[in-house]
């Protein structure tokens, strides 16, 4: 059953009814087993518990790297990711908040009444699939008091990074056989079959926020190579002859180094090599963070049901609508939420 | 034995069919309450919102299993109609009484004068349950039930509690 991430909290909810209150999250395969457990509590603060951090994770797919080889490995998020997605869903930081701060304080907050030109803010291709727009709090609609000016104005996307996160592979055409991983990791992975590989799904993640930015915020839409250069070109050359101008963002410090040589203003993101073993989370938070493991692992499994982020026969549509697929292994559970499920897409759609 | 769930008219879906729809699971009560017959108070300000709410109930209600729940609407021509108020929650009442159904009023939805004539009803006509939604937070106020934290609400009969 096909669930939105907007309505994954119906699942939570009726896991809860089923005083199913601590919720444990982990991946089909016995070598990586449990990633978090989640006790259902207060609705803006309940605890998640960390069970295998990002140290132990990458500790655990350098053994399956050892046994299985760099091409079954790659079929794993890395370290890296897992840390990410964290932060993505807000149960982490960034390790540099305060230089980023100081970086949108020095830049941004441009007052338009005054006359001030719109700072734009670009992230490049490897921040895209992280939500950077909430995470680093700058997103015009969300942030600012009103009528007060934003921490930045909207969003320069460089065609370079568009083009990059359309890249993709699938299990079985371009990437390794579905059915080779499910040997490896567990039956589940048999539902990849056909869908993109694991760091096109990645990728997929990247692809939403840059349509979501195009589709409902401010935006200029710059002509850009790909690769660190075409896409600092495209953007210096874009805002040459413009009052506007442009904060790049990004996860490398070549990009930084390269776009601050051409006096494009630009701030390294940082995260942390690991995470909390104990984190504070709202709901929502919760269920942004189920989905987007659901997307990067491509199956995680939850008490009563499995999640999968890909599976054969998800299509655009689906991907636009950021669904995952449930499959319910409890017969009860099936109907609480096929019901609610129903109800809050009738609702929606009133 | 029927069961009657008799509620007022707010301009907010989520306040006239989120008690209803924690009464079905039976969140924060004793017992689930499922009802088969529902009341609702429509007037003019309302505009599209109380047949939103009664597509809503009615899918609820199905869903829990109630074959073809019957929805009742009477409506005001004011709001500040008072008497008509009283009025409408005494016949549904006395119609629930007739029937010898399980009733139950909600007091959540609407104005608080609305909550008032409710709350004076279920009291003076002695219903079974008198019900009530409290949301711990109101970072959820536009929100239907089923996508509020389980742990963000909770449903109180007052005649449980008084």
């Amino acid at each position: 059953m096909q669930l939105p991430r907007d309505h994954i909290v119906v699942l939570l909810n009726a896991l809860y009814d089923m005083d199913e209150r601590t919720i444990t999250v982990q991946h089909p395969a016995a070598e990586i087993g449990e990633l978090l457990r989640i006790n259902l509590g207060d609705p803006q603060a309940s605890t998640v518990t960390v069970k295998t951090g990002a140290m132990t994770y990458d500790s655990i797919i350098n053994d399956i790297q050892r046994e299985y080889g760099d091409e079954v490995y790659n079929e794993l998020p890395n370290e890296a990711a897992y840390v990410k997605a964290l932060v993505a869903s807000g149960l982490a930081d960034i390790r540099n908040r305060d230089e980023i701060d100081t970086t949108i304080k020095r830049y941004g907050y441009q007052d338009l009444h005054e006359g001030h030109p719109p700072r734009y803010a670009g992230f490049d291709t490897n921040l895209l699939p992280w939500r950077m727009h909430d995470v680093l709090g700058i997103d015009p609609e969300l942030y600012g008091e009103d009528g007060a000016p934003k921490p930045v104005n909207g969003y320069t996307l460089a065609e370079g990074v568009d083009e990059e996160l359309k890249h993709s592979h699938r299990y079985g055409h371009t990437a390794m056989p579905a059915a080779e991983l499910a040997d490896v990791f567990g039956t589940e992975f048999e539902r990849l079959d056909g869908q993109p590989n694991q760091d096109s799904r990645e990728m997929r993640l990247g692809l939403r926020e840059y349509r979501r930015l195009r589709e409902t915020r401010p935006h200029d839409v710059v002509a850009s190579d790909t690769g660190d250069a075409g896409i600092i070109a495209g953007c210096k050359e874009f805002y040459a002859d413009e009052p506007t101008g442009v904060i790049l963002f990004s996860n490398d410090y070549g990009f930084v180094d390269r776009a601050r040589e051409q006096k494009v203003p630009a701030v390294h993101v940082e995260f942390d090599l690991d995470v909390p073993k104990t984190i504070t989370a709202t709901w929502d938070e919760i269920a942004l963070l189920l989905y987007e493991l659901a997307v990067l692992f491509g199956v995680i499994v939850l008490p009563k049901a499995t999640l999968y982020g890909a599976w054969d026969g998800k299509d655009e549509q689906d991907w636009q609508a950021e669904t995952i697929d449930v499959q319910c292994r409890s017969d009860d559970l099936e109907d609480i939420l096929r019901r609610d499920r129903a109800i809050a897409e009738t609702y929606t759609h009133l | 034995m029927e069961t009657v769930w008799i509620t007022s008219g707010s301009t907010r879906v989520e306040a006239m069919i989120n008690p209803l729809a924690a009464a079905c699971i039976g969140d924060g009560i004793d017992d689930p309450f499922i009802p088969d017959t529902v009341y609702f108070l429509d007037n003019p300000g309302l505009g599209d919102t109380l047949s939103e709410a009664k597509t809503l109930a009615r899918e609820i209600l199905e869903g829990h299993g109630v074959e073809s729940p019957t929805i009742h609407t009477s409506t005001l021509e004011a709001e500040t109609d008072f008497e008509a108020i009283a009025a409408y929650f005494q016949a549904a009442v006395e119609d629930a009484r007739a029937a010898d159904a399980d009733v139950a009023i909600d007091v959540t939805p609407g104005r608080k004068f609305m909550s008032v004539f409710a709350f004076e009803a279920g009291t003076t006509y002695d219903v079974d349950h008198l019900f009530y939604f409290y949301l711990h937070s109101n970072a959820y106020f536009d929100q239907i039930y089923q996508t509020i934290p389980r742990t963000a609400g909770e449903l109180y009969d007052f005649t449980e509690v008084i």
